[in-house]
Order: C-alpha cells, then structure tokens, then sequence
C-alpha cells in the first residue's frame, strides 16, 4: 500500500504513468531531480506527518528505499 | 518553421523518414533539424539523390527501439535520435518535433525533456480518427494506463482547444467513452469523470457508447489510456479486416469483378479517408512546445504530413491556447466557488 502511494506520488510530480514506474527503479533512472526530490520530500511529510531531513534524502536510491523509509518512520 | 525530426524512428526510418522531410520542404519551405548520424545520412541521401536543402543536423549516436524499455530514454539511451531531438525541442532549439519511434519512449522523453504546459497533470497521446462525418480526436490512446477524473477533465480541455484551434471545429462535442449512455453508467473513473467534465466550460455531451463512435457525433471522445488504446488497436484491426473481406468478395467471380470496377473510385476514397497516411501525426497533448507521433510503418507521405500538422500546431499556437484555457477555467471554478 504504501509503495503504491510513493509510486502515485512519483508519478504526480514526474507527469508520468504509474505503469511505467517500478519499484527497483532508481530515482536517477526516473530523472528525479532536486527540485522534485524537495516537492516529493513535502509530498510525503503533508501525508504521512514525517520530517526527512536533506541527509536522509542522500540515502533514497530506488523507489523501494523511499517506501521503505516511510514505512520504518510511521508511526 | 524549425522542425526537429527524429532520423531513426520508425520502421522505415532513415530512408522514408528523409524522403518526407525532403518533400515537407518542397511543399511548405520548413527548415528541417534532423537528429541522427550526419555522415550516414548524408551518404544515404546522396544515394537515392534526396535534396538535403534546408537541413541542419544535430548528431545523435543512439537509437531507441522499440524493444527498448521507454524509461531507458532518460538515461541509457539518453543520446539516442529522440532523446537528442526532445532535448533541443526544450531548449528552444525547433518550434516542433517529429518521431517514428517508440510511443513510451516519447511519451516518457517528452514529459521529461519538454516539460508539462503548468498545472497539466499528464500528457495524452491523442490521435485523430475518420467517421461516417469527419476526423475526431482521441485520447488519450495509451500514454496513461491508468487514470484519475482530472486527468480525464484536461484532456476533455486539451483535446476541444485543439479541435476549436487546429481542426476549425464550433464548440467541439466532446463525450466521455463509457458503457451506456445513463449518467449512472460505469466505474468510479467514469462517474467522477463525468461530474468534472460536465463543470468544465467546454460543449460537453456525455457519455457515448464504443458503437456511436466511429459516427463521429463527437468531436473529442475522452478516456483513459488502456480503454483508448484498445479502441485505437480494434479500429485498426477492424477496418483492414473488412476491407479484407469486400475485396474477398469482389474477386470472388466474374460479377463481383464488374462489380469492383464500378465501385472502385468510391472504394479508393474510402481507403485513402481510412488510412494513417493522410493524417500523419498524432500529437502528445500536454507538452510545453508541440512533440507528434508518427504512425511506426510511417513512408515518406505520411512522415511529410506529420511534419505538416507539427508546424501547423505551433504555427496556431494551440499550447499557448491550452495554457490560457486551463488558467481561464481554473479562474472561472474559482469565481464559482466564492
């Protein structure tokens, strides 16, 4: 669920299909740059009440590891 | 008129991909920018004796296949004919761009490189079919699987702007596929749809069955990638498998030669209405500077018509068109909401 919600996001802010994101992708491989990367950082915080700090941002390679994030942060 | 053409996409790219720029050329005076291997294609063109007058050629290592998987085109294939011909298209280089190639890998390159027009959620691949009346446009024929209502409500938008701008249509009908002509017909998708499309100010009709469509009361018929595409591939398959089967009949014996020959130009008119060639290009609606499609078995004709309708969409200035429709809507809901 939540990686489909983190695909969804992605998907928001890259104009591109859901289908065509997978969750082994990397972020540079879908051209997330710094500037998506920061609209997905406020994405995910408005819907999950999380903070991510820039240095956590270093660490998301693929989308699976954003998910995961989410996932270990959650209340 | 700058038109940036990819060299390599399509199956009969190069050659016809030359040809038709050569003719474009000919016929409208374009200057052509074509992405690809300078040196082959010289030689190439030198070969089958195609006038390179008005080109420029920006050098692009790469091709994209269509085997390829559409997001390696951000990064493995990043210097591929496309990728290179997208990118300029975003710098400013061109005022349209043209491919053959794979519809993914455009659609996927053209988000990325050209940009979304602002507020745009998702671009559509629309394509404009005959009907018993005339050509009309749909989309989104496979850009997006899958679909929310406000994708659906943009490209109601985009496709009427196009219609009204590029096709010369009064108040574009614009219907939403479904299964029955009820408002209480289908699933969420077409329910919530329908609710937006009918706020939105454009000369929405409602819902229209799959079976009404090729009657071509509707100018804009809206849905959802699959759904599109799906229609877009049973058109196709339909329309050559009964031709198919008249020619079948008319061979079958002597009278049905006669027959043939009495109905031929009428039968060749229909063929000629029915075929990609005339249409050319498809346009990726969303884009902030105009990227179309070319049909893959694209020849010379078509790829020449397809650079045609680019340069007639940039030259009407149907994005700048799109850009102020979707501010004026979204000013006039918010008028409506206070």
């Amino acid at each position: 669920m939540i990686l489909q919600k983190v695909i969804r996001l992605l998907s928001d802010e890259l104009g591109m299909d859901e289908a065509n994101i997978g969750s082994s992708m990397t972020l540079e491989d879908l051209g997330v740059d710094e500037m998506a990367m920061d609209n997905l950082v406020m994405a995910l915080e408005s819907e999950y009440g999380l903070e991510v700090s820039p240095e956590q941002t270093d660490r998301f390679e693929t989308v699976e590891d954003l998910a995961s994030f989410v996932e270990d942060n959650l209340e | 008129m700058k038109i940036i053409v990819d060299a390599y996409g399509g199956d009969n790219a190069p050659l016809e991909v030359l040809r038709g720029c050569a003719a474009a050329v000919e016929a409208y005076g374009y200057e052509i920018i074509l992405c690809g291997l300078e040196k082959s294609l010289r030689k190439l063109a030198l070969e089958y004796d195609i006038s390179l007058k008005n080109f420029t050629f920006v050098e692009a290592p790469d091709v994209i296949s269509m085997e390829d998987d559409p997001g390696s085109i951000l990064k493995k294939k990043k210097n591929c004919s496309m990728a290179v011909g997208l990118r300029l298209l975003g710098e400013g280089g061109g005022d349209a761009f043209v491919s053959g190639g794979s519809t993914g890998a455009l659609v996927v390159g053209g988000t990325f490189y050209v940009k979304r027009i602002k507020g745009i959620k998702r671009c559509a691949l629309a394509t404009l079919m005959p009907s018993t009346k005339n050509y009309f446009m749909l989309l989104d024929v496979g850009a997006n699987v899958d679909c929310r209502p406000e994708m659906l409500r943009q490209f109601g938008i985009m496709g009427s702007v196009y219609m009204e701008s590029v096709m010369g249509r009064t108040k574009p009908k614009v219907g939403l596929v479904n299964i029955g002509t009820e408002t209480t017909k289908g699933g969420e998708l077409q329910l919530n749809s329908f609710e937006l499309l009918q706020q939105a100010p454009i000369n929405f009709v409602g819902n229209v069955e799959a079976r009404e469509i090729p009657y071509g009361d509707c100018d804009v018929v809206v849905c959802d990638g699959f759904t599109g595409n799906v229609i877009l591939k049973l058109t196709e398959g339909l329309a050559s498998s009964l031709l198919g089967q008249i020619k079948g009949i008319f061979k079958r014996n002597m009278r049905g030669k006669l027959a043939a020959a009495m109905v031929m130009p009428g039968m060749k008119e229909l063929k000629k209405r029915m075929s990609t060639e005339e249409v050319g290009g498809a346009p990726l609606l969303g884009t902030s500077r105009p990227v179309f499609k070319a049909h893959g078995n694209s020849n010379a004709k078509a790829f020449q018509n397809a650079i045609r309708v680019a340069a007639d969409f940039a030259a009407k200035g149907v994005i700048d068109r799109i850009t102020e429709s979707l501010a004026e809507r979204s000013k006039e809901e918010q008028e409506t909401k206070e």
